[in-house]
């Protein structure tokens, strides 16, 4: 088998039994690989309304199909189940080396279900494979775990996938960690790792992965390597902080404002002056290396680190009003150790800061800290405190904005930065940018960023839109028409592991994909082919939810988007220019005035022109019959059809 | 003018590119175990050592060989390994200070960095961190290169010698 590894290996930690199969030929022809092959298994895999933290649930991991091969830029791991959080469709995507390893050890997908009786992890070492006792592990921190499995095995190329205390803890938004620094952070994927007992998978792969015409995929592989040879060294998400404050989109005190005074502590270009970087991190086949390698300089916590990224420092750093570069630094760092999602524990703890400052808690409910916006010793803390649900608010915070501020009652729901699935919003205040209203709202796992990195740039507008000139403001259908274009490329883009910073060098070019994917695997592929594949992942991850019992309902954004305005001080000067993407008023991607709102309405008619793009009925929000069958979904259709849940 | 390859650890990003891309060139397939370039990790340490041969001045490697499988070209200054003479003891893998010199899974003979025949893939790999640098040999650049490996050395213990 070309570009595949071929395997699959299923791990029952009930009956303690591996068993591996062959990667079936037809799931690798309709999804790929990775994200899409992962979402088939699911949907295969459990039945609706399964508890996501019995051993009923699976909890799948999934190399992409480009991933070991000399592509660059393709160590992505995808790891599904269904969430804790949401009770919904789940995917976790994550670099690192863990994909890497897996292929070279033969294996394309890791399939987990059961629960063990004690805590265990999965060793696999090639063609071996095998349960071990993790009761030394369980309780440590993700360094530590990591250490302890390398030293065992004596080893120091050993890649895993591990939970630190909050997945043992079940914290509801636990991530998985890749190895050490990379992760699999939304959702609860380490939750449901920690209700299977399953501390760690331990890999090590000395193979290869064998693909159809090597000199050719090597040639077209070196021409992307030039292409990306135009990033940066400086290139990172955290050099985002600074430009998004002063587009006033940075979420700033649980979204109350798109703007905060020092926002610019927070970003790269601070954090570099002030001798906080060392250098940068690369996953697995990444020449760009994106993540940031940092320091923290003094006391206790003086170490090596890596990150934040942008999404943490507006989760820890901004929404909380903490600007101090050292602690986002530590709390990024805490996250990393503990295995906690750096969002959505970002999103409870600023959530707790405005119930403190209302009077709706007080310091006797937060074990006496003073848990007020800007002050990072508090933010620091609890993060401990959630990560072992220590106290009663660490344990309230545990389990998310949405369930806290039902348990909290007082209205605190108006605060609780969540949509209706029940996953903290990423970090963009749509209040100004109606083309993310449109995809927050309509993403099957949750409020956040990646599947529709929709852009901000003409010049990709242009193209997106097939028209010479965009003329802003954008209409329903064209928001409508960015976002499907994003979605169908982006599974395609997870399903080959691909980075979603490749840019236009491979994630948004269906040719170059097609055409990568046909000299990997062998399989005559097209451009057209691609994105039909590519919309037949992200149509079946929708009817995952149907089956669970979504309906449209669960499509929106949290309250405050919709119904209090933005507050930020009218900017002096011009607002910024990047790549010659945005300027004001006419020719403004995103809204740029103060005192906005997303109206319901407006939120509807983004949607209902989506829908109808989609082939989706307008009032459940439900993919019809016949949009199912022109993908080749004819079984999930069959099924969701005896449910009745068709429109 | 000549060139020589300079390879600066601190730049290095760890993603281990470079090691995919020298088994691809040289064998046909990725398999990092046939890789002449080799990338030491440490991701609890957040520390990355790249390694090839430097083609020292006077190669311990060379002297080391029981059969004398290893020789320095005077003209070009490449080590090369005779692989009919080669035993495969691993006499060379131990001296090596760089750990540069494998033993190849299949062939079973010493294997070390060619420079590509005279343009190394690994630093065209390497386009954006720019860890591995494919440079004119000036004065300049050669002792920036050995002040470099010197400092490799050290690098590498530090990444091998605690967990």
């Amino acid at each position: 088998m070309y570009g595949w590894a071929g395997r699959i290996l299923y791990v029952d930690l009930t009956k303690g039994r591996i068993r591996e199969k062959e990667t079936p030929k037809g799931l690798r022809e309709a999804f790929i690989g990775g994200r899409g092959i992962n979402a088939k298994l699911l949907w295969d895999l459990t039945r609706p309304g399964v508890d996501p933290l019995s051993p009923e649930n699976v909890l799948i991991f999934g190399a992409g199909t480009l991933t070991g091969t000399p592509v660059p830029m393709t160590g992505r791991l995808t790891v599904t189940t269904k969430s804790p959080q949401t009770n919904l469709y789940l995917k976790s995507v994550s670099g690192g080396h863990f994909a890497g390893e897996l292929k070279f050890a033969g294996y394309d997908h890791v399939v987990v279900y059961g629960r063990a009786e004690k805590p265990l992890y999965l060793w696999i070492e090639d063609d071996h494979a095998e349960l071990r006792s993790a009761d030394h592990l369980w309780g440590m921190d993700v360094k530590e775990t990591n250490r302890t499995i390398k030293s065992d095995h004596k080893d120091r190329e050993i890649k895993t996938v591990c939970i630190g205390p909050a997945g043992e803890n079940l914290v509801k938004y636990a991530s998985v960690m890749n190895t050490v620094y990379n992760v699999s952070a939304r959702g609860g994927v380490g939750a449901v790792m920690g209700s299977k007992r399953l501390k760690a998978i331990a890999v090590k792969g000395s193979g290869t992965v064998e693909v159809k015409n090597p000199e050719r995929l090597m040639e077209v592989s070196m021409k992307i390597v030039e292409r990306l040879s135009a990033f940066s060294p400086d290139w990172c998400t955290t050099d985002l902080v600074d430009f998004i404050n002063r587009a006033r989109l940075l979420p700033s005190l649980n979204f109350r404002s798109g703007f905060l005074e020092d926002g610019h502590k927070i970003g790269y270009r601070h954090l570099k002056e002030a001798g906080y970087v060392k250098g940068k991190w690369g996953c697995f086949s990444c020449i760009v290396g994106c993540h940031l390698h940092s320091v923290i300089k003094e006391g206790p916590y003086t170490r090596h680190t890596v990150g934040p990224e942008y999404e943490t420092a507006f989760a820890l750093g901004s929404n909380t009003g903490v600007t101090d570069p050292e602690a986002l630094i530590r709390a990024n760092e805490l996250c990393a150790l503990y295995g906690l999602d750096t969002i959505s524990t970002g999103s409870a703890i600023s959530w707790a800061m405005e119930c403190y400052e209302r009077g709706v808690i007080s310091k006797s409910d937060t074990g006496g800290l003073e848990l007020k916006f800007g002050n990072a010793e508090a933010m620091l803390e609890a993060i401990r405190m959630i990560a072992f649900r220590r106290g009663w608010l660490g344990n309230l915070l545990a389990e998310g904005v949405k369930r806290a501020s039902e348990r909290l009652g007082r209205g605190s729901w108006k605060w609780a930065m969540c949509n209706s699935k029940g996953m903290e919003h990423a970090g963009l205040d749509l209040r100004t940018w109606k083309t993310r209203v449109l995809s927050y709202s309509v993403n099957p796992r949750g409020p956040d960023h990646l599947f529709h990195q929709v852009a901000s740039s003409f010049d990709w507008l242009e193209r997106i839109l097939e028209v010479e000139e965009v003329k802003p403001p954008l209409t329903p259908e064209e928001h409508a028409k960015v976002v499907a274009w994003y979605g169908d490329r982006f599974a395609v883009t997870d399903a080959l592991g691909i980075c979603k910073f490749s840019g236009g060098a491979m994630h948004t070019n269906e040719k170059v994909m097609a055409e990568l994917y046909t000299l990997a695997t062998g399989v005559e592929t097209t451009p057209e082919d691609i994105l039909t594949a590519g919309r037949r992942i992200y149509v079946l991850e929708r009817c995952y939810n149907v089956r669970e019992g979504f309906d449209r309902r669960l499509d929106d954004i949290a309250w405050r988007f919709l119904n209090e305005p933005t507050d930020w001080p009218e900017p002096p000067t011009p607002p910024p220019r990047r790549n010659r993407p945005i300027e004001v008023g006419e020719r403004s991607v995103w809204r740029y005035k103060r005192g906005l709102v997303v109206t319901e309405a407006e939120m509807k008619e983004l949607q209902d022109a989506f829908y109808r793009l989609q082939g989706w009925d307008l009032e459940t929000g439900w993919p019809r019959r016949e949009t199912l069958l022109k993908l080749g979904l004819a079984d999930v259709a069959d099924e969701l059809g005896r449910l009745g849940r068709l429109p | 003018m000549k060139k020589v390859l300079v390879v600066d650890h601190e730049k290095c990003n760890g993603c281990t590119y470079c090691m995919l891309v020298c088994s691809m060139a040289h064998e046909g397939v990725v398999q990092r175990s046939r890789s002449r370039i080799q990338v030491f990790r440490s991701e609890e340490k957040v520390f990355f050592v790249p390694t090839l041969c430097e083609h020292c001045e006077d190669p311990p490697c060379v002297e080391a060989c029981p059969v004398g499988a290893i020789s320095k070209d005077s003209e070009t200054g490449l080590v090369s390994v005779d692989e009919d003479a080669c035993t495969a003891c691993g006499v060379c893998v131990d001296v090596c200070p760089y750990r540069a010199v494998r033993i190849h899974p299949e062939r079973r003979v010493a294997v070390l960095c060619d420079l590509c025949g005279g343009e190394p893939l690994c630093a065209k790999a390497c386009s954006v961190m720019k860890a591995i640098e494919w440079v004119d040999a000036t004065p300049e650049a050669l002792r920036r290169r050995s002040k470099l490996a010197e400092s490799r050395i050290e690098a590498l213990k530090s990444v091998l010698e605690t967990w």
